[in-house]
């Protein structure tokens, strides 16, 4: 199993290519991708029933050694080959709609680095080594954001995600902080089997901590404002930041360290989700341009996750995570080839997009899976991992759910409406670089990937059992059907206008900005008076006092210290002249001396 | 005041003026007349305690004065060569021989 070493290694070798010529370097990521997914694949195949770790030491101090450690088990080499696919097809589309760039050598590293950091942070199973991993998603995905670097919104959006999710990253340094201090260790397998209590005080810092990271890099409530923003990438980077990696990444963590968690912040965490769930949602109704559209819809999704992930349990939403990160990275994908048609920048995309004439039919169909899918409509896959959810969730919570999904399905459906003469004008069947990964990702929207019957699913992918919940089904199916169908009728006579208007979008930045923003700039505002006033005067007089305390030492060094030294060369210089006159030279002077030696010898005598 | 004493109060003043001579004055003649009397307090003082003894003392003293007109022709000799050299009879200029 030392394989899975390489999984996240194998990506740096982009980087270390990048002296090649420019037209090298796309296909070299492409290549380095499908290697990775190819070595996920081998390692998931080969896997055994029990966990496997393999650690290597990182760096050591006087008594502790740090490592870092790869696990492999049933739940994170599915994910990791999850992550490497969609990370293929996004790099192999990324060739094509990149062709003519200039930066394209630093796209593909950066989007290589992206990719190791976010395998090695699924695979580590050391909280050290995943905070490190943590950090260079963070990073690797402002440098994402901001690639279009002549556009001041680009710039803005990418210093906005970065500065979120700094505040996230200290909320990881503080549960880092508590672990090693309640605990002694960043190992995650012997912290699951630690026999150590968890004293009050250090579990809830670890859980708001970690919390934080988690909402900060999963855009939940009040952290979500940067997913929305960060649209000013290319597209090919929103597909994979929306689906398989940036916003995947805490979700995955939390699955992975849920267990330090209390069981009140995960209910928060739930509750936290279910707003940001409502709120994309309801935002995601009003967005006339395709790319927030889906950006709010992965507000809302993510959301959902976290419900699951708060309120019933880590793993059916990674399933969820997984489901969602196929379609998304699909409608991203066909949004951006799309685009690619219009000729100017529109205000109304979604009408613009629907006048398209002659397109393209397999992207049309494949549009049309991922928007069942979003909708979680039956046959999908994401109707079997919501099921999944829902089966778990009970009484309003699961009422609650089952609304936030109706809400996805309006949007969904209007989404589909107002498309309706590109979809069904589409004449052409062309299967190019652009529609290959598109149409392999429909494929992998089906009910197919959990088990083969289209109503029961295996949470752990081959190993675990068949779950079937005959009645949450046909509920489930009913309702998704009949919304779906209420919301046609609507659109279709015309019940909904309003729709598509920019005044009923909820935009929490203003309230961020009077909660938090402004009232931080005061802070430091008085907190600088007070160091002007206070401190600066306290430094001052401990300057002058200083000053005054040298010239005191400078006078005593130079009329006391100097003095004696002076004091000690002049004698020293005065026996020398007397010394040296008795050696003067002239004769007589040696009679006087050789005299008064005589006397002295005849006195002592 | 016996003799003897005043023998010997003669040849100390002798001597103390022999020495004054030679550790004040500078010129080198008045030197060797300070060193010629110090000598003869000597001799004066042989003289003396040779009659206590009840030895002869006398013939020794001529002898010495003999050696001592010697010693002062040895010395102007010198002390002319000196003062060719130097073009002064002062006895500081010596010092010039000194290693520097």
């Amino acid at each position: 199993m030392k394989l899975i070493t390489f999984i996240p290694s194998v990506f740096l070798l982009v980087p270390i290519f990048s002296f090649l010529a420019k037209r090298y370097i796309p296909v070299l990521a492409a290549v380095t991708f499908a290697a990775s997914f190819i070595l996920s694949v081998v390692c998931w195949m080969r896997i055994d029933q029990n966990p496997e770790t393999i650690s290597f030491t990182w760096f050591r101090t006087s008594d502790t050694n740090f490592y870092i450690s790869f696990t492999a088990d049933s739940s994170s080499l599915p994910t990791v080959s999850f992550v490497t696919f969609i990370g293929f097809l996004v790099a192999s589309y990324s060739v094509s709609y990149f062709k003519n760039s200039i930066q394209k050598t630093g796209l593909f590293t950066t989007l290589a680095l992206f990719m190791a950091s976010m395998t090695g942070l699924i695979l580590s199973s050391n909280l050290l080594f995943s905070f490190v991993c943590w950090e260079l998603v963070g990073f690797c995905s402002y440098l994402l954001i901001g690639f279009y670097r002549d556009e001041e919104k680009a710039g803005k959006a990418a210093t906005k995600a970065l500065l979120i999710n700094k505040v996230g990253d200290i909320g990881f340094l503080i549960a880092l902080l508590g672990v090693w201090a309640s605990q002694g260790s960043f190992d995650l397998t012997e912290l699951a089997q630690s026999s150590l209590p968890n004293e009050g005080t250090f579990q809830y810092l670890i859980g708001f901590g970690l919390m934080t990271a988690i909402f900060a890099k999963s855009a939940q409530f009040p952290f979500h404002t940067w997913l929305p923003d960060a649209m000013a990438g290319p597209t090919p980077v929103s597909a994979l930041i929306h689906s398989a990696t940036m916003v995947a990444s805490g979700i995955w963590l939390l699955s992975r360290v849920h267990f330090l968690m209390p069981v009140e912040v995960m209910w928060f965490a739930g509750f936290c989700g279910m707003i940001t769930a409502v709120l994309g949602a309801w935002n995601a109704l009003f967005q006339n341009k395709i790319k927030y559209l889906l950006a709010w819809s992965t507000v809302s999704q993510l959301g959902l996750m976290m419900m699951a992930a708060g309120w019933a349990s880590t793993d059916s939403a990674v399933m969820h995570l997984i489901t969602h990160g196929f379609f998304k990275a699909g409608l991203f994908l066909a949004a951006g080839y799309l685009l690619l048609q219009l000729i100017d920048n529109p205000e109304d995309e979604l009408t613009s997009i629907g006048s398209i004439q002659q397109g393209d039919r397999l992207v049309a169909v494949a549009l049309v899976i991922f928007t069942f899918s979003l909708a979680g409509l039956p046959l999908t896959a994401a109707f079997l991992s919501k099921e999944a959810i829902a089966a778990e969730l009970s009484g309003l919570e699961r009422i609650s759910f089952f609304l936030i999904s109706g809400l996805t399905i309006f949007y969904s459906v209007r989404l589909i409406w107002k498309i309706r003469p590109f979809l069904l004008g589409s004449r052409a069947t062309i299967v190019n670089q652009f529609t290959w990964p598109i149409l392999t990702l429909a494929l992998a929207c089906g009910w197919w990937i959990w088990s083969l019957d289209p109503i029961g699913y295996t949470r752990y992918f081959a190993n675990g059992a068949q779950e079937v919940h005959l009645n949450l089904i046909i509920v489930a199916s009913l309702f998704t059907l009949s919304v779906a169908y209420i919301s046609y009728l609507g659109f279709k006579y015309n019940w909904i206008t309003f729709l598509g208007k920019k005044e009923w979008i909820v935009n929490i930045d203003p309230l961020l900005h009077l909660a938090i923003v402004a009232p931080m700039v005061k802070c430091s505002i008085i907190t600088g008076k007070i160091d002007r006033l206070i401190v600066d005067r306290l430094l001052h007089g401990l300057a002058y006092g200083k000053v005054a305390l040298a010239h005191v030492l400078a006078t005593f060094d130079r009329y006391v210290v100097d003095g004696l030294a002076e004091l000690m060369a002049t004698t020293f210089g005065w026996l020398g002249q007397l010394i040296r006159k008795a050696t003067s030279g002239t004769i007589q002077s040696y009679l006087w001396w050789s005299l008064i030696a005589l006397l002295i010898l005849v006195i002592w005598q | 005041m016996r003799i003897e004493s005043t023998l010997l109060i003669f040849s100390s003043l002798l001597f103390c003026i022999g020495l004054a001579l030679l550790l004040n004055r500078k010129n080198l003649v008045h030197l060797l007349i300070g060193i010629e009397l110090m000598l003869n307090s000597a001799n004066v003082n042989l003289v003396y305690f040779s009659k206590i003894h009840g030895e002869d003392g006398v013939l020794l003293v001529v002898f010495l004065l003999l050696i001592a007109v010697c010693e002062a022709a040895v010395g102007l000799a010198i002390f002319l060569r000196a003062y060719r050299f130097f073009q002064s009879s002062s006895a500081t200029m010596m010092k010039n021989i000194r290693e520097s």
